[in-house]
């Protein structure tokens, strides 16, 4: 009899034991600060870079793309915006859609010190007040070309 | 019941009991993390590509923000350095407004192929530093004067 309560003693310990180490957990948590992709209900940011290799602009702005690129919203004037780059064979555009084509209208730095403005039927200067009248121009010499 | 099997049985329930208990003592951790945050605050981000809306696709590659909301075309991209697109794919007028306290002039496409630019005063074409006027280059100009509208064109101008 004592053998048997012996043994049956020795059993609920190590019983006892084992459970113990069974409860043990080994938990890892993997953190990647700031996560590498992400969908953002609200984001604020003093500066923000779009593009692997675009430096930063002053607080309150934004730049984008490549390296050689200057394209900023820019805190300038309350908000303004830069386009283009550091090569001279670019020529940085505004594109105006209301299609799935391609652009309806573009103002285009064409080539070195040359603005277009590109339409396929014509640009209009009206008054911002009333837009129903039209507005001024002034300019140097006027070019009609066919 | 001699000692030594009350001691026994003591022992085995105080053992069973301490097993009961450490199975019960098991923790349950619940880790509650946000992937992203889905707000935020920060000094600097940088990204290689981005969008400002729920329902818009990426723009492009490295380098390209897309903003707006269904159907939007408006795109900061690297093409030429850096352009912009405004729009969308259908019954749109987009522009660029240009701010100064109450005054705005804008730059906006009104309807298919006509480009408006509202202005208070008037339209100028200037070198840099403002110091010059500079030319434009036209096919014709149509102008409105009260009831009396017409057009200039190069092919009515005789030399003088």
């Amino acid at each position: 009899m004592k053998t048997i309560f012996l043994a049956i003693g020795s059993v609920l310990v190590l019983l006892t034991l084992s459970q113990t180490a069974l409860a043990q957990e080994q938990v890892r948590i993997t953190t990647y600060y700031p996560s590498p992709f992400g969908v953002y209900s609200d984001l604020r940011a003093s500066r923000m870079a779009v593009g692997n290799s675009r430096a930063f602009g002053n607080a309150g702005e934004l730049t984008w793309g490549g390296s050689t690129s200057y394209g900023a919203l820019t805190s300038d004037q309350g908000a303004s915006i830069e386009l283009g780059g550091g090569s001279s064979g670019y020529t940085p555009y505004i594109d105006f859609h209301n299609d799935s084509g391609d652009y309806d209208s573009r103002i285009m730095l064409a080539s070195d010190n040359v603005l277009g403005i590109y339409v396929r039927d014509r640009v209009e200067i009206r008054n911002t007040n009333n837009p129903s009248n039209y507005a001024d121009i002034a300019v140097k010499d006027i070019y009609l070309c066919t | 019941m001699s000692k030594k099997k009350l001691f026994f049985i003591v022992a085995a329930v105080f053992l069973a009991a301490w097993n009961i208990l450490a199975q019960a003592q098991q923790d349950q951790v619940t880790i509650t993390t946000y992937f992203p945050s889905p707000n935020g605050v920060f000094s600097y981000i940088r990204m290689s590509r981005g969008v400002a809306s729920s329902t818009l696709g990426y723009a492009g590659g490295d380098g390209s923000f897309a903003w707006g909301g269904a159907n939007s075309m408006g795109r900061l991209q690297g093409d030429q350095g850096s352009s912009i697109e405004i729009g969308r794919s259908s019954s749109a007028q987009p522009y660029v407004r240009f701010n100064k306290g109450a005054v705005t002039t804008r730059i906006q496409l009104y309807n298919d192929n006509r480009l408006y630019i509202y202005v208070l005063n008037n339209f100028s074409i200037f070198n840099l530093d403002r110091s010059l006027w500079k030319d434009i280059h036209l096919q014709k100009i149509h102008y409105y004067w009260g009831w009396t509208n017409g057009t200039i064109e190069k092919a009515n101008l005789q030399y003088l």
